[in-house]
């Protein structure tokens, strides 16, 4: 296991990108991310998309299939699920401003091969009410599509990051 | 493929060692015999901003809960301002309908629920990790978010996850696992920092 890359987040900005991370080395990555803030006062969760090898535009297309347990101190537990989605949610928790601090560990397998890419996910934020959530979530990308790099990204649009560390393993 | 071909954290054996494998660097591990308190109270928190926690545990009360608690520059905060939500799907009843399973919530619990189930029967034991989040920044909350796997009241299979956080900001210096509800622990917790 290898640390490949490790970057501050970009502040002010909705996605942070991060390129040329997955190859044919490994087949198996883990990425982490902590101490990830909002810039403002909107609380909104911090995705994911993938980042295609061939230009390292974002992948935007309905290929992201996934379900998601959304655990709540405050109340019972939610299921979502979408096998057209354009990201993957939660997969590193969510933002607010303040000292409410996201952060969650994402398992992706195969992104670079010509390969189906499968994702497994935990997170967690501590936003809005401010309410507590524990994200689990599993996911795949059903194409052959060669993809060599990963976004942050936060789900409202007028969201920005305010400050994190994002962390990429080689497993295996 | 090239590169490296197994875990680091699984050949560290979780502590059996202290080996440092590069990503999991390993801090600390302890190994106890019937103990009510396993205290971590050196975590580097001003090296790390994720840690990873493995357990395996067995305890002197069947059906006995592992918690955590965590010491804020020292304390150990035992009030209940601790928010969370675990959620378990066992091997046996209505599988596939997901509102059959348990789930626990609060937002003022004096813990935050790790681990489910550590029994007293030969062979038995409770185990899995949990991750923490935030620890050594006094500006964030610090968040817990883990995986467990053990038996249930039944003796089959049961799966949890889930976590909590301590909502107020402080430098989280340590952390306690006790039993919530049961007796004595005996098994080994090892502590490791993600390099980053």
């Amino acid at each position: 296991m290898k640390l490949i890359k490790a970057e501050t987040l970009d502040t002010g900005v909705n996605f942070h990108d991060v390129t040329d991370v997955f190859s044919a080395d490994y087949k198996e990555y883990m990425i982490v991310v902590s101490g990830l803030v909002g810039n403002e006062s909107t609380a909104t969760g911090a995705n994911c998309r993938l980042l295609k090898a061939s230009d390292d535009s974002a992948e935007t297309g309905t290929v992201y299939e996934y379900g998601l347990y959304s655990l709540k101190a405050e109340t019972s537990n939610s299921v979502s699920r979408d096998t057209d989605d354009t990201r993957w949610f939660n997969t590193f928790g969510g933002v607010d401003d303040g000292a409410q601090a996201g952060g969650g560990v994402l398992n992706l397998f195969c992104p670079f091969d010509s390969h189906n890419t499968f994702a497994m996910w935990n997170g967690t934020n501590h936003a809005g009410g401010p309410n507590f959530r524990s994200y689990w979530g599993k996911g795949v990308i059903l194409n052959t599509t060669s993809y060599s790099g990963i976004r942050v990204d936060l789900n409202e649009t007028a969201a920005r990051i305010g400050g994190g560390v994002i962390s990429i393993y080689g497993v295996c | 493929m090239v590169g490296p071909t197994t875990f680091g954290y699984q050949v560290a054996g979780f502590g059996a060692g202290g080996l440092d494998l590069g990503v999991y660097q390993f801090i600390d591990s302890q190994t106890v015999s019937g103990q009510a308190n396993i205290d971590f109270d050196n975590i580097k928190q001003d090296v790390y901003g994720t840690h990873f926690v493995h357990y395996q545990l067995d305890n002197a009360t069947d059906n006995s809960i592992a918690s955590v608690r965590l010491f804020e520059s020292g304390t150990l905060e035992t009030a209940s301002v601790y928010k969370e939500h675990w959620y378990e799907i066992v091997a046996n009843g209505a599988n596939e309908n997901s509102g059959a399973q348990t789930s626990t919530a609060s937002t003022s619990r004096d813990h935050i629920r790790v681990g489910e189930n550590a029994g007293n029967a030969s062979l038995e034991f409770s185990t899995g990790y949990f991750y923490i989040y935030n620890a050594g920044n006094s500006s964030f909350h610090t968040s817990v978010n883990g995986h467990n796997v053990c038996l249930g009241t039944g003796n089959e299979v049961l799966s949890a996850f889930g976590g909590g956080v301590l909502p107020q900001a402080s430098t989280v210096d340590g952390f306690r696992i006790f039993a919530s509800t049961g007796g004595n622990y005996t098994g080994t917790v090892s502590l490791f920092g993600l390099k980053q």
